[in-house]
């Protein structure tokens, strides 16, 4: 008994001396107490690491132990091979000469063996047009546009011409995993998902520095994030290089919109109805991904941009209707606050915070910038490894692993700083009006939302012949 | 009744003409003779002729055994045997006899051979004529007056023309008038056999797509819907309207009040303004589809068949020229290469030249040859050779060749000969051949088979 006892106060003695010797080396290398510590990094432990962390094992958790929807999955897929709905897949191509024929040969490959494809050439002033017509065949048509109307109306004339159950949407230069329409298919089991992401990854990694860490942003955001979304059923977003949709019901919304952002903006309006979207990460397609940081900056301003302009300006009312619990859909509400809380608020104040501890606690920025670089690579190690087991192209990974040491600057600063500088010009100045993205002809001619339709006048008069 | 305008052509007028005169044969009485218009040709009376050179004959006889006894004599005899021949009996101009040509509106269109070249080209024919083994004369009768005219002008080539009765779509004029065809395009059949027999070589002209049932080139095509195959297809403007993004086609937002935008149901008020037409779509009228593209879809003027055009029988619209598929013998035949008109004596250049020629033809035409090289003594001389160069020429075929290769050296082309007939001639040609001192005679020949044109060498002893 009392070899016990003193056996006890041995453990905590020794105990006692290891934290005191923790807290003097903290205060050492940080040159800060713990409790100074805690004050400038508490957003790092209690809501960035719980929010990648808990996700990814969750992700985990499900892709592991959830046999039921396993069964589901591949009762369905018996079920899509023997009655074999049409599905079409709209391709909008401007200027793609250069990837057109892969997409499409990437198309023609599919293990699903029921599939129409739409090219809608938006007037480009390459060889599209030639290679269209070369690809012209049974299953493959083409819609020739005189005048450039961009991306929205690709994907609304592909709508019109649609034949399919079910309507795919892509880029001219995304590649196709051979099985990735059959996958993409497959959460349409349930009845209420009526929108499908696929899943998304870079087709160059290599060809530079920028596009090794878009690939690895592409698997922890992507591949990990999205099954999650998808997982609690508040996925916020289909990309448009990859995603499919029941087609009636994206009939029934009236299409695309013309922005900005136009993949946003259809999947909180089949959210706004009531359906469900889904993430699928065995539907794998590859886009490419911009070489330089000019191209991933003009690319990053644009999707943030249209995050201010959508999620605020045009579906502003999901945020506010929270407020008076008016919509019942708790998930809608989750989804469309994790963006802007999250992206916008959070990440702005973590920006706003590391100038503010600059500016006045300049002591603090090396011991916030120490323990940002030893937790955050940590995270991402961590999530990397959840992502090696949950993916099929291991190699990949495994290729990316020594690039998690830095991921951290690019997305948790680099790009954070890029999306601020968005939201403000966007809010300031409304620059998503301008984007070339949307043809010049007619970004100038669609009314912005909140103005006044300059040809509501015209509305009114009975009679008014063209 | 056809004029060489129609085949001859028009664009090719850089021809040889050679200052000659026309023969006339006729037993009309110069009161019947004045009724065709001779004048302006400058004309050679039968009797009269002189070894004058002949460009043409013009057989005029009101009695027709004469006519055709003239035309005989006419076609026989070398020196005019290829050249044309212009007749009318009985005053009119009703072409008599098949081996004939058709009556020109200007004699000076016609362009002939010299007549030096005239006796290879004869024994030529002969050679691919004898061995177009056909049991009807008809067509053999009008194959030779094919191939005479054909190797009797500069321009040896039957051209396709568009023909709307043709069940082809195509008629060859020429062969038309000599091969006597009832109906357009029948002519392409003979041609054929012509083609097989080894007489015309034919080179592709045009491909034309037909009916897989028929083999008819009349066909016409349609647009068809790919679902109901109806072809009653229209095509209409899609709208695309800024404002909303909505996309329609533009019939459907055609209402009492105007266009209106099918999505957002708002007035359209211009193109280019707030909305724009920048695709056009086809629209089956019977099932609604609304497609980009339909299939094109061909039926057959004649059986009514209905096809898709991938289905589509093809038919090779062939020209067809006179067969020298050597290019040695044109150079001859043109007259790069010099020889005496009065025996068939060749000079070493040439006799190679025909000796190669002689080699691709083997295989063609199915016979072997021989080449006998004499060689003489060397104290023998100069003399010696040329006396044995004409001895072998007065004893030898009229088809075959002689040639001096060196001072003692003298080679023979014997044509369609084996060995054993080579020998045969050898042993005839003993009495003339012991006469000379003989170093050694040599049989070169040549065998029928292809890809082969090393000559098994034989000695022959005298």
């Amino acid at each position: 008994m009392e070899g016990l006892i003193s056996a006890v106060f041995y453990v905590l003695r020794f105990a006692n001396d290891l934290l005191h010797y923790f807290k003097e080396t903290l205060a050492v290398i940080f040159m800060a107490s713990p409790l100074e510590i805690l004050k400038a990094t508490w957003p790092i432990f209690l809501i960035d690491v719980p929010r990648f962390t808990l996700t990814a094992w969750y992700s985990a958790y499900r892709h592991f132990f959830d046999t039921r929807s396993k069964v589901s999955k591949e009762k369905f897929r018996q079920k899509l091979l023997r009655e074999q709905p049409l599905v079409t897949v709209v391709v909008p191509a401007f200027n793609e000469g250069e990837n057109l024929f892969a997409t499409i040969s990437s198309l023609k490959a599919q293990t699903y063996p029921n599939v129409e494809i739409i090219i809608a050439n938006d007037s480009s002033t390459d060889d599209t047009a030639k290679i269209c017509e070369l690809l012209k065949g049974e299953n493959i048509r083409v819609v020739h546009a005189q005048i450039r109307q961009g991306k929205a109306f690709g994907h609304n004339i592909g709508l019109l011409l649609s034949k399919g159950k079910y309507i795919v949407v892509c880029d001219g230069d995304t590649v196709f995993h051979r099985d990735a329409i059959m996958e993409i298919l497959l959460p349409f089991m349930d009845p209420e998902v009526k929108g499908v992401a696929g899943n998304v990854k870079v087709r160059n990694p290599y060809d530079s520095f920028i596009t090794r860490m878009q690939a690895l942003e592409y698997l922890l955001s992507i591949e990990l994030g999205r099954r999650f979304s998808s997982h609690v059923d508040i996925l916020w977003i289909i990309s448009g290089a990859f995603g499919a949709f029941d087609a009636n019901t994206v009939k029934k919304i009236g299409g695309w919109e013309v922005s900005p952002g136009e993949d946003k903006d259809i999947t909180t309006s089949l959210r706004k109805m009531g359906f469900k979207v889904a993430f699928t990460p065995d539907a794998i397609c590859y886009t490419e991904a911009p070489r330089t940081i000019g191209g991933l900056v003009r690319q990053r301003l644009r999707w943030s941009r249209s995050l201010l302009l959508l999620g605020v300006r045009k579906h502003g009312d999901l945020l506010i209707r929270s407020f008076f619990w008016q919509d019942k859909k708790l998930k809608n509400i989750m989804s469309a606050w994790d963006i802007i809380a999250y992206n916008i608020l959070f990440g702005s104040g973590a920006i706003l915070v590391l100038i503010l501890i600059t500016i006045f606690a300049p002591n603090l920025l090396l011991t916030v910038f120490l323990i940002m670089a030893l937790i955050y690579p940590v995270v991402d190690l961590l999530n990397m490894i959840v992502v090696f087991a949950l993916s099929k192209d291991k190699k990949a990974v495994l290729s990316l692993l020594p690039y998690v040491a830095i991921a951290w600057l690019y997305v948790g600063i680099f790009l954070k700083v890029i999306m601020i500088f968005a939201w403000l010009d966007e809010y300031f100045f409304r620059s998503s009006y301008h984007d070339p993205y949307v043809p010049l002809a007619v970004r100038e001619r669609k009314p912005r939302w909140g103005e006044k339709d300059p040809y509501a006048e015209l509305q009114a008069l009975p009679e008014y012949e063209n | 009744m056809i004029s060489p305008h129609d085949y001859l052509g028009k664009k090719d007028r850089d021809h040889m003409k050679i200052k000659a005169k026309y023969l006339l044969h006729t037993d009309l009485s110069p009161d019947d003779l004045a009724k065709f218009s001779l004048s302006g040709l400058d004309l050679l009376m039968e009797d009269s002729q002189n070894g004058e050179p002949i460009k043409a004959g013009i057989f005029l006889f009101k009695d027709p055994p004469s006519c055709y006894k003239s035309l005989s004599s006419w076609r026989t005899h070398e020196s005019t045997a290829l050249l044309p021949a212009f007749v009318a009996v009985d005053q009119s101009n009703t072409l008599y006899d098949p081996v004939l040509d058709s009556l020109a509106d200007n004699c000076d269109d016609l362009i002939v051979f010299p007549t030096i070249n005239i006796r290879l080209m004869t024994g030529e024919l002969n050679t691919i004529h004898s061995s177009f083994h056909s049991d009807n004369e008809h067509i053999k009768s009008e194959t030779s007056r094919l191939l005479f005219f054909l190797a009797s002008r500069n321009r040896p080539v039957i051209e396709p023309r568009k023909c709307l009765t043709s069940k082809s779509g195509w008629e060859w004029p020429l062969a038309k008038a000599l091969l006597n065809v009832e109906h357009a395009g029948e002519e392409s059949k003979v041609l054929e056999v012509m083609v097989e027999a080894g007489m015309l070589a034919k080179r592709t002209k045009e491909l034309v797509v037909a009916c897989p049932k028929c083999g008819n080139a009349r066909i016409g095509t349609t647009k068809v819907c790919s679902s109901c195959k109806s072809s009653v297809i229209r095509q209409t403007n899609i709208v695309h309207h800024y404002s909303c993004g909505g996309v329609f086609p533009e019939e459907e937002g055609w209402t009492k009040e105007g266009l209106r935008c099918t999505k957002c149901h708002r007035k359209l008020v211009h193109i280019g303004v707030d909305y724009e037409r920048p695709a056009k779509v086809d629209v089956c009228v019977n099932c609604g589809q609304t497609n980009e593209s339909f299939a094109y879809e061909a039926y057959c003027l004649a059986c009514e068949e209905r096809f898709s055009l991938q289905s589509a029988a093809s038919l090779h619209i062939s020209e067809y020229s006179l067969e020298k598929d050597d290019i040695e013998i044109k150079r001859l035949l043109n007259g790069q290469v010099d020889y005496d008109d009065e025996t068939f004596y060749l000079d070493p250049k040439a006799f190679q030249i025909v000796l190669n020629a002689e080699k691709k033809l083997a295989s063609r035409n199915q016979a072997d040859f021989c080449v006998l090289k004499l060689k003489l003594n060397r104290d023998a001389g100069p003399i010696q050779g040329e006396a044995l160069v004409e001895r072998l020429i007065n004893k030898l075929r009229g088809s075959d060749i002689v040639s001096r290769l060196s001072t003692d050296t003298i080679a023979t082309l014997l044509r369609h000969v084996s060995i054993e007939e080579a020998k045969k001639c050898l042993t005839r040609l003993k009495a003339e051949l012991v006469n000379y001192d003989f170093d050694k005679i040599l049989i070169e020949h040549y065998p029928v088979i292809e890809n082969e044109d090393i000559p098994r060498i034989l000695e022959w002893k005298v």
